[in-house]
Parts: C-alpha cells; structure tokens; sequence
C-alpha cells in the first residue's frame, strides 16, 4: 500500500471518528432534549388551552352571578304580572343584558328563562339571531331539577351556554340567609370563537394536533393535525389518547395514521377534555437534520483533510521520495552519481545528500573494490580470479584463430622456510619484488598483449603467453625466466637468492579450458619440484593420475580447515585399577561432504606435507580449550585432555605464546592440557629446541611420549626433558598376551617408567586378556575399544557426567570385567561403543606430576 | 333662555332623578323645613317657567325638576327607585294603569283638585285606566320634523323615514320610545300600530333593523338651540308635533308632516306619586288646571289643552293652528295607543331593546 493511502486511512478516521462521536453526542442529547421539549410544549400547550378555556367559563360564570343578583333581574323576576314585568322591567332587564353584550362580545345571547325552562327575555347579538342553543338539549335541563351550575356545550355553533339560577328572596334579613322563590334562570350564551382563535396560536408546531372534547367524547374543536390522510377520525385518536389515562404531565407514544404522536392529555375548564399531540416527525425532522449535517461535516473534513494530505504530502513527502527513490535505483543500477535535485532542508533532504553521500562512496569503493577483486594487493598483478578471466579470454581467442597457448605455473621454492625464517615482511617484499622482475622480464609481451602475468596466491604466479610460433617456445620462455630469477634479491639490505619452480601446459593439447591448463600447470610445476626445484617441467599426462589425488586432497583440507570442516573426537583413558574416566585423549576428524571420512593418519600427512599441519594444530588446540571451558561453565569438573603436536609445530617458538594465551583466554589450569609428541622429536636437540621444549613444560602442561617404543629409543632424552607419561604404542599391546618378545619389551617399558617416576598408557587395548596381562604389569593406565572408543564432544560429556555422578561406583566398560579379569577376548566387539564411562576422579590421572 | 338651561339638564336627568329620591325621603320625615320642595318628573321643556316661577312663589316652595326622554326611560327610572322620590309624575296614557296596580301612584282626592271641572271628561272615557288616578296634560300627535331647505322634496310619509333614500342616511333621528318606533312602522307597513300579530310586528322589527344603519341617534330633538334639527346635522325625524312648533319658531324652515300613513294620537296625564308630598303635588296640578294658567301653558308650548276652559279662551289663531289641532281628516289617519297583551309587549321591548341598546 502506498503511504500516501495508509496516511489517508489513518488520518481520516481520526478526524472523522471525533466528529462522528461529537455528532453522535448531540444527536442523542438533542433528542432527548428535544422529547423533554416537545412534552413540555405540549404540556404548555394543554396549559394555555385549558387557561383560555378556564378564563373564559370563570368570566362568564362571573358576569352570570352578577346578572342573577342584579336588582333588574331581580325585579323582573319578582314581577308577578306579566303585563307590568314585560311593560315596566323587561327594558331595565334587557338594557342590562344589553350592556354586559357590550362589554363583552363573545357574549353572543343573554336570556331569561323562566322556571319552566320557557325563554322570557332575551339579549342577543345582532349576527346572532338564530337560535343559538340546542332547544332539545336546552329543555332537557329543565326536565327534572335543573343543576344551577348547569352549562351546555354546542358543537355546532361553538357556544357554551351557562344557566344560572334566579333566586327571589321571600323574607330580607342582613344577618342569616333567608329563603328563596325560584324567579327563573338567567342564561349565558359564550361564544367558543375567542377562544378557539387563541388556543389556535398557542405555541405548537405546524405539525402539532389540539383536540378538545365535550364531555360526551365529542370532538367539539379540532386545529391541525393529520387531516384527511387518515382512516380513523380524530374522534378515535382522542378516545384511544384519553383511555391512555394519562396524569398531568405525562406524555405517550400513539400511532394514527401511519405516524406516531406524542400525546398529552388534560381535563380543561367547562368540563372539556383537551387532547394535543406532535408528531414524532416533527422531532426526527431536526435530528435527520443534524445527523445529515454531521455526515456531511465528516465527508467534507474527510474529503479535504485527504485533498491536504493528498497535496502536502506529494509536495513535501511523496514527489521528493520518488526522486531519492529513483536516485536510488540508478545507483542499485550502476549509476552512481545521479541527478538528485532534492534540496529541502527537513529529514527528506537529508535523505537526499544521504543517498547522494552514498553514491558518491559506493562510487569511490566500487573503484577500490574492483582493484581488490581484480588486483593482487601486494605485487599489483591481477589475482586469481582475473588471472582466470584473461585465460578463459585467450583461450577462447586461440581457440577461434587455431594459435597455440602456453600456462606456466611459478612457485618460489622453500618460500616457507623464508617465511618462518626471515618474517612475513621480508617474504612479502621478496615476493613484489620477485614479481616485478617478472613483469619486467616479459614488459614486450605484456605491452603487446601478447602475455599477462597473475599472482594465483602466496608464492603462486601465472604466465600466460599466446601466439605462440612454435612448442619450443614456451621452454625457452620458462628458461628466460628461471635464468630472471637467478639474479639475488636485495631486500632490506640483505641478498637473497630464490629459485622457482616452473610448471608448463600448453595449448591445445594438454587442455582445452583455462580449468585445465591451470591444473595442467600445477601438476607439472609438482614435478619439477620432484625432480629437484629451480627448473621447468612440460606437463606429461603421467602426472595426472600420481599427483592428482594428493593435490585434491590438500586443497580440500585448505578448505575443510577454512571453512570448519572438522571435527574433534575424545577417546577416554581409564584407570586401569578401577576403571575410572582419567583423561581424554583429542583426536581431529575429518569428514569430507564427497569423499566422505578420510582416516586421521592419511589428512595429517597431506597436512604435514601441504604445511597445513600448523594451522590445523592451532585449530585443534583452540577447539579444545574452548571445550574445556565449555564444561567447565557447564559446572562440571573436566579431566585433562591429551592433544597430539606435529614436529613443524613443536619446533616453532610460537606454540608456548599459543598456548599460554589459549590458556588465558579460556581461563583454565595448565594441568588440563597434556601435549603428545612422538619419540622422532627428541632427535634434534638444539639448544632452541630444547628451551622451547622446557619453557612448555614450565607452563605446567604434561608432557607425554606418544607411540612409546617404535622410534628412536634413546631412552636418555626421557630425563633430559620434563615427560610425564609415556603411551606404549598399540603395536606393543595387540599381541602382549602371544608374543612373549613383546610382553618382555612390555614389562620392560613399565619396568623403566616406574624407574624414573613417570606414568605409563597402554594403548589400543581390545581384550580383557589384554586388560589383564597389563594390570598384572603393573600399568596405570589404559586406553582402547575395550573402554570406549573415540567419541563426539557429547558423548565424552555425558562420559564426564557420569562419572561425577555417581564416584567410585560407576566404572568404564561393563561391571563384568572386573568380576572376569581373566576372561576370553572374542566377547568385545570392535563396534561397541563401550558402556557408559564412569569413574571417581579422585584416583590419579595419567602424567599427573605429584 | 330659560328653556335653555333647562335643556341642557337634560343630560344629568338621572343623577338628578336619585338625589331627588334621598331629598324626597328626608323630606318625608321632617315636613317642617323652611320651604317645601316639589319634585316633578317630566319631559324637559314641557311646562312654561313662568307658571313654575309663579307657583313657587304663591305657595312658598321650590319646584325641583327631572327628566326624562323617553318613556322607557322613565319606566326605567320608576322600575329602579320602586316609584318612589317623584312628587308629581307625567306619564303617558298606557302608562297610567302599571304605575297605579304597581302603586307607584296616588289616586286623586277631588276634593283638593277643584278646577278638574274645567277638564274634557272625554279623555276619561278615552283611557279607562286612567281614572281616578291620571290628570290629562297635554294631547299631540307623532310626526315628522324635517329640514324644508335641506331635503329635495317635502316628506309625506313613514316610509321615506324608514327607507330613507341617500340623501337622510345618516342623518336621521328617531325617538327612542318602543311604541312609536315600533308602532310608526307598522303604520309604515299599513298595519294598526297596536297590532299583536307575531308576523306584523316582525316584519315592522326587521324594518326598523333595516333603517337602523342610516339613523344618527335614536332619542328626542333637543328643543335648545344646539338641537341637531337646527345646526342640519340631523334633517329629518320622528317628532312630537309641539316639540316642531318650538323649533320652528327657531328656524323657519323646518316642517312638520303628519304622514300620509297616519300616526299615533299621544296623551300625557300628570299623576301624583304614591310616596310624594301628595298635597303640594295636588295643588300644584290645581294650579296647572286654572283656565288661565292651562291657556298660557298651551300657547307657549303648542301643544293642544284637554283644559276646555282654557282652550276656550285661546286666541282663535292657536285654535285653528293645523300643528296643534289636526284636521278632522288628518286625525282620521291616526289612531290611540291602546294597552296591549304582555306578550306584544315582551316582543316589543325585546326587539327594541336589540335596537336601541346595541352598540
């Protein structure tokens, strides 16, 4: 996804969801404040209805006593002759009447009526001639005793009519109530129209309903409201409302006609029942509105908070990342200096001089990468890799044009020893300086194009010469050389003479690839080492089949070393009286991916003989404090471990400065290492070789005699140096039990060890009846398959494990051979990886000096 | 000039109605006051003030006056004092009989009224119920009064009245007296003014409401020189035929028709009210009745004398004046009003009270 839309997707919800949640807050309280309104309107509504109603019977019942009580009702009421009531008061009577209709309009009849109900006189309003009130409805009253608050409500006319009763006294008294004729009634015709014109203002919306009810259910007064668009006539609806029951205040929900009300009702003056309602549209009306207009506000912010985002953030963000973005792909491309014209000074411009920053190096190191690829570093030719790539070149080009080609392969005899014996200083300016001669030597043919001189690596040069005229050619060119060399070397104010030695393919007809001649090459190049260095040598296809297998496997141990290939394996030593774990003894493997294992005496000589020994010991040695450390983190006490040392490393003055500072690194006592030297190395015993041998053993290392008895036996070394132990070597040991020389030999070695105080190992024991023969001989220690046979750094933990576990009980091999010292050999099998190793460290180990 | 003054009282006719009452009644109870006073409830301008000024100063007495104008308001006026305050009452003849059965009046002592002999005992005859307890003052007719110099053409009928064409729209005035208004428009309809036919009388009502839009005021011509009949606001009205005369003598171009439909033949009887000082009462209307006092009080008035010995020494001008003796065949045309039953009179005084009362 484009940052442009995760930006928009992040911000507009965050504008949009506050004004959402804001409009949804008011939507909700509006509403409620809106119901609240709305009752309250209709509650102030049915209030001022049911105050001009009351306002309007109270001045009319008012007005009525005031006509009952007047002296000229009250005479016309007392006139017993009908001649001097209508000739004398009827004008008084009507005159007063008269003057209320003019003071009050909405008294639209004033009359009269005698006791029987029968109009005697009457006032009425010019307009107002019909007959106003319902005669039917009127002369019911009178039926049986009229009340004398009795009113009549008629619908038609929209009157009220009041009737008030005529009381003629019969006795006068000021203190107590006299008692009273029944002079007739005084009624009081009110119009409705006054009222209803301001119950029609009374603050209701446009929407809203107001129905008054006679006491009947009658609908006498009807504003607003549905109208014709419904089936039930507003009659129905007040009846349903009314039936609600509602008290004072309260409000309830009613649907007529396909909308729902909210209604209020109310018991008003002159026994009417008022009814108001509002439409619940009326109240969604304004929150649709509200609602339509949050939405809106949110799609307008939304919409230009995406059109800002959209402008600012391409303007500032987006146009000058694509430009970095694609300053940067020119650079992934090659390009490494593009225009890049991003100058702001905020965090994208820095980007910007960033990526230009780093155009600017990657195009400086490309320059140095390429020389380092392509370039030997020390002498200036092209290295292995370009060596390759100008042979391939000319192969092909010979190839096509059918021209011959020569390879010769260079390598500076004994380059190693002036390494070791002069420093890697001096061998390295003798090795520019030999290049260059060689360079020097062939400038035409270089120049021409016509040769190119490589360095393939240490002493390793390359000549390629091609159009070649004849086969000769090549030798005489190796000659040329040779005969370059022969001149001494001043390096550092010192001469040196080198010689070399040359290996020559040609072709085509030694090889068809650069592959091939190069090995080509190599091979013979070995051969004119053989045959005794500082010479040339013609590849032969003989060479192949002798050397190859060698080579192959030198190279692949270069490989395997370099790359971690190999493997340290641990063979237990026991104590021979108790069979408990003492030491391990280091043993390096090697396992090819394609050759699969190679066995241990065929890698080390290749080692030996490639000069890969030394770093192989160095590996070996590291591999093993590191071990020793391991367990020693692990919590566990380690037993000294016994690691084999090569004569080359032996004799170098660096292996006590290796050592004592493995030993530092890993933090381990001296006594946990043990170095193996074989009986060969005692022979040259110049005072170096003696000091270095003396300061290891001041170390506090063991030293021990590996393969005690098969090599030069002048047995005066053993007290010349510091030897713990000696290992009688497996060949000894096989036959200790049938061959009775070498059982004597056997006695005699413990014999003489014991003598002079050191330690003895047998190795390589296989049977109980060897096990036996060499307890009975007094042997310390023992080491073989019949104990275990070399095993994985876990293995020889577990080993160690349980030996602590489980002190002076547990023994190596199996209980049985304790209990059967004497039994027969054949039971233990070459392929028993032993029982479990076990034992008590208490007991002494092999070459523990005391 | 005095008439003038007496005029313009008019207006306060029923405050001073109530304070003569209160006087009358402390009166009553303390006869031995310095100079006893004579409370006389009459039209205004319908006695001569010479008479009045002679008679207080032979008796010793004051006279005090109130009006009326109209006899509905005085049976207003009797309805709410109960008759009482009033000495010496003028009533019109259907008024008579009520006042008497409500007691309201005294009956005559003959013996304190000696110049009654001079009277036409034909009146008696005339109004039964006045017997015994009436005196008749004065007899007239109901007509027209109008503007000769104002009006294209003379009025001869109630109908003009009634139906008035534009030029009297507006300014017409009627009297505010439920039976010549009602009664003049039945004459109009050429009906009896004293029907009692349901149907006559509504047709005579919805004539009257039908007018009543083009009337200026119901009520009586002021006799005063701020009468409307002689400032033109008003040129044309219902009138009493003494009451033209009057104004006549004001402005000559004012006329009085009897209309062609006829009119009401009214007759005034003074009574003595039933509360009142009955015996200054009696000797003021003996007063009234001697030949020549009744002779000056008819000639100054214009109206025609039921006092045969005064009327016999009237000159023979005021004797042959058409406007206070009607032709034989005038009075033909013209009828008496008589009692009616109490439902006409309910009717009546309904429908005029909507007229006359509504705003």
């Amino acid at each position: 996804m484009q940052l442009q839309t995760r930006l928009a997707l992040a911000l507009v919800p965050l504008i949009a969801i506050p004004v959402l949640a804001l409009g949804w807050l008011s939507w909700t309280y509006f509403g409620v404040d809106l119901e609240r309104k709305s009752a309250l309107s209709l509650d102030s509504s049915l209030h001022l209805v049911g105050q001009t109603l009351a306002d309007l019977e109270q001045q009319a019942r008012r007005d009525l006593e005031l006509l009952t009580i007047a002296p000229e009702t009250e005479r016309y009421a007392r006139a017993v002759d009908e001649s001097d009531r209508y000739r004398l008061f009827q004008t008084p009577l009507l005159k007063l009447f008269q003057e209320y209709r003019n003071v009050h309009s909405e008294y639209l009849v004033i009359r009269f009526l005698l006791p029987n109900g029968k109009v005697d006189a009457r006032s009425t309003a010019v307009g107002a001639q019909r007959v106003i009130a319902d005669p039917a409805a009127e002369a019911g009253l009178f039926d049986g005793r009229p009340h004398p608050k009795h009113l009549l409500i008629d619908a038609a006319q929209n009157v009220l009519v009041l009737y008030r009763r005529v009381a003629v006294p019969l006795h006068y008294s000021e203190s107590r109530p006299g008692s009273y004729r029944l002079g007739g009634y005084a009624a009081l015709t009110v119009s409705l129209a006054g009222a209803y014109a301001r119950i029609s203002e009374v603050p209701i919306s446009r929407e809203g309903l107001i129905l008054l009810l006679d006491g009947e259910g009658t609908v006498v007064y009807h504003h607003g409201g549905a109208g014709p668009d419904t089936s039930e006539p507003p009659g129905s609806f007040a009846a349903r409302a009314l039936a609600l029951g509602l008290s004072e205040h309260d409000s309830e929900s009613l649907h007529w006609g396909g909308r729902r009300w909210l209604v209020q009702t109310r018991p008003v003056a002159a026994g009417f029942q008022a009814v108001a309602a509002l439409p619940a549209s009326a109240l969604t009306g304004p929150l649709s509105s509200l609602a339509m207009k949050v939405v809106a506000l949110t799609l307008v912010s939304g919409l230009l908070l995406a059109a800002v985002l959209h402008l600012a953030l391409r303007r500032l963000v987006l146009m000058p990342l694509a430009r970095i973005g694609a300053a940067a792909r020119a650079i992934g491309a090659g390009e490494l200096n593009p225009e890049l014209a991003v100058h702001s000074r905020d965090e994208i411009g820095h980007l910007a001089e960033d990526v230009r920053e780093m155009g600017r190096r990657l195009d400086s190191y490309r320059g140095q990468i390429e020389d380092l690829a392509y370039n030997d570093q020390l002498t200036g030719l092209p290295n292995w890799h370009l060596a390759r790539q100008l042979l391939a070149a000319q192969v092909s080009r010979c190839r096509e044009s059918g021209e011959r080609l020569a390879v010769l392969f260079l390598d500076v005899d004994r380059f190693k020893q002036i390494n070791d014996n002069f420093g890697h200083d001096r061998g390295d300016r003798l090795l520019a300086t030999f290049a260059a001669r060689l360079r020097s030597e062939l400038e035409a043919e270089v120049t021409s194009g016509r040769a190119a001189v490589a360095r393939l690596g240490g002493d390793e040069l390359l000549v390629i010469v091609g159009c070649l005229t004849d086969d000769d050619e090549a030798g005489l060119l190796a000659q040329r050389l040779l005969a370059a060399i022969a001149a001494p070397f001043d390096i550092l104010s010192g001469h040196y003479i080198v010689t070399a030695s040359i290996g020559v393919a040609l072709f085509p007809y030694d090889a068809d690839d650069a592959e091939g001649l190069i090995r080509c090459a190599d091979l013979a190049m070995y051969r004119a080492k053989a045959v005794g260095r500082n010479t040339y040598c013609r590849f032969l296809p003989e060479l192949q089949v002798n050397t190859s297998e060698q080579l192959m496997l030198e190279r692949r141990l270069r490989r395997a070393l370099a790359e971690r290939q190999l493997r340290v394996n641990y063979q237990p030593i026991v104590r021979l009286d108790g069979l408990q774990l003492a030491s391990f003894e280091a043993l390096a493997r090697w396992r090819d991916p394609e050759l699969g294992a190679i066995p241990p005496d065929r890698f080390v000589r290749i080692a030996e003989q490639s000069g890969l020994i030394e770093d192989l010991g160095v590996w070996l040695l590291e591999e093993v404090c590191a071990q020793l450390a391991r367990w020693k983190a692990d919590g566990l006490e380690a037993v000294p471990v016994a690691i084999n040392i090569s004569p080359v490393q032996l004799l170098r003055a660096s292996l006590h400065d290796l050592i004592d500072t493995c030993l530092q690194r890993f933090d381990l006592t001296p006594t946990l290492i043990q170095l193996e030297i074989t009986e060969s190395m005692m022979i040259d015993l110049s005072p170096g070789n003696r000091d270095r041998l003396n300061s290891l053993s001041r170390l506090g290392i063991g030293l021990h005699i590996d393969d005690f008895g098969t090599g030069y036996s002048s047995i005066s070394y053993l007290r010349r140096f510091d030897i713990d132990t000696i290992k009688i070597d497996r060949s000894f040991v096989a036959d200790v039990c049938t061959n009775h020389e070498n059982r004597a030999l056997v006695t005699a070695m413990i014999a003489m060890a014991k003598a002079l105080g050191l330690t003895v190992v047998a190795e390589g024991i296989e049977t109980r009846a060897q096990l036996a023969q060499l307890r009975a001989f007094g042997c310390d220690f023992g080491q073989g398959y019949l104990f275990a046979r070399p095993g994985t750094a876990a293995d020889a933990q577990r080993q160690l494990t349980d030996a602590q576990q489980e002190p002076g009980v547990a023994r190596i091999g199996r209980p049985a051979l304790d209990e059967v010292p004497g039994g027969g050999p054949s039971d233990v099998r070459e392929g028993s990886r032993g029982g479990a190793l076990s034992g008590s460290l208490a007991g002494a180990q092999p070459g523990r000096k005391r | 000039m005095c008439r003038v003054l007496l005029a313009k009282r008019v207006a306060c006719l029923l405050g001073l109605a109530a304070i003569a009452g209160s006087v009358l009644g402390g009166s009553q109870a303390a006869p031995a006051r310095e100079a006893a006073e004579l409370v006389f409830l009459t039209w205004p301008d319908y006695i001569h003030p010479e008479l009045v000024a002679d008679f207080e100063a032979q008796q010793g007495v004051d006279v005090r006056f109130s009006y009326f104008d109209s006899d509905d308001a005085r049976d207003r006026v009797m309805a709410q004092s109960e008759g009482r305050g009033f000495d010496l009452l003028l009533v019109d003849n259907t008024a008579v009989d009520a006042y008497r059965r409500r007691g309201w009046i005294a009956p005559l002592d003959q013996r304190a009224l000696p110049n009654l002999s001079h009277l036409d005992p034909s009146f008696s005859a005339a109004y039964p119920g006045t017997d015994g307890h009436g005196i008749p003052y004065f007899w007239g007719t109901v007509g027209i009064a109008y503007r000769a110099d104002l009006v294209d053409r003379p009025i001869d009928t109630w109908m003009e009245l009634y139906r008035p064409d534009d030029a009297l729209v507006g300014r017409l005035m009627m009297l505010a007296d439920s039976y010549d208004l009602i009664g003049m428009a039945l004459k109009a309809l050429g009906y009896s003014m004293n029907s009692t036919d349901p149907d006559q009388l509504d047709a005579a009502i919805a004539l009257i409401n039908q007018q009543k839009p083009a009337v200026a005021s119901y009520g009586t011509l002021s006799l005063g020189d701020d009468s409307a009949l002689l400032s033109g606001e008003v040129i044309a009205a219902m009138s009493y035929n003494g009451d033209a005369a009057m104004l006549m003598d004001q402005q000559p171009a004012i006329r009085y028709r009897v209309p062609e439909e006829g009119c009401a033949i009214w007759t005034d009887f003074l009574a003595v009210g039933a509360s009142g000082n009955r015996a200054l009462a009696f000797a003021f209307i003996d007063f009234l009745n001697q030949p020549e006092h009744a002779a000056r009080n008819a000639q100054y008035l214009h109206y025609a004398t039921p006092n045969r010995a005064a009327e016999a020494s009237l000159p023979e001008s005021f004797r042959q004046d058409p406007l206070v003796y009607p032709p034989p065949a005038t009075l033909a045309r013209c009828e008496h009003y008589r009692p009616l039953p109490a439902d006409a009179v309910r009717r009546r005084s309904e429908a005029y009270a909507a007229i006359v009362y509504e705003r």
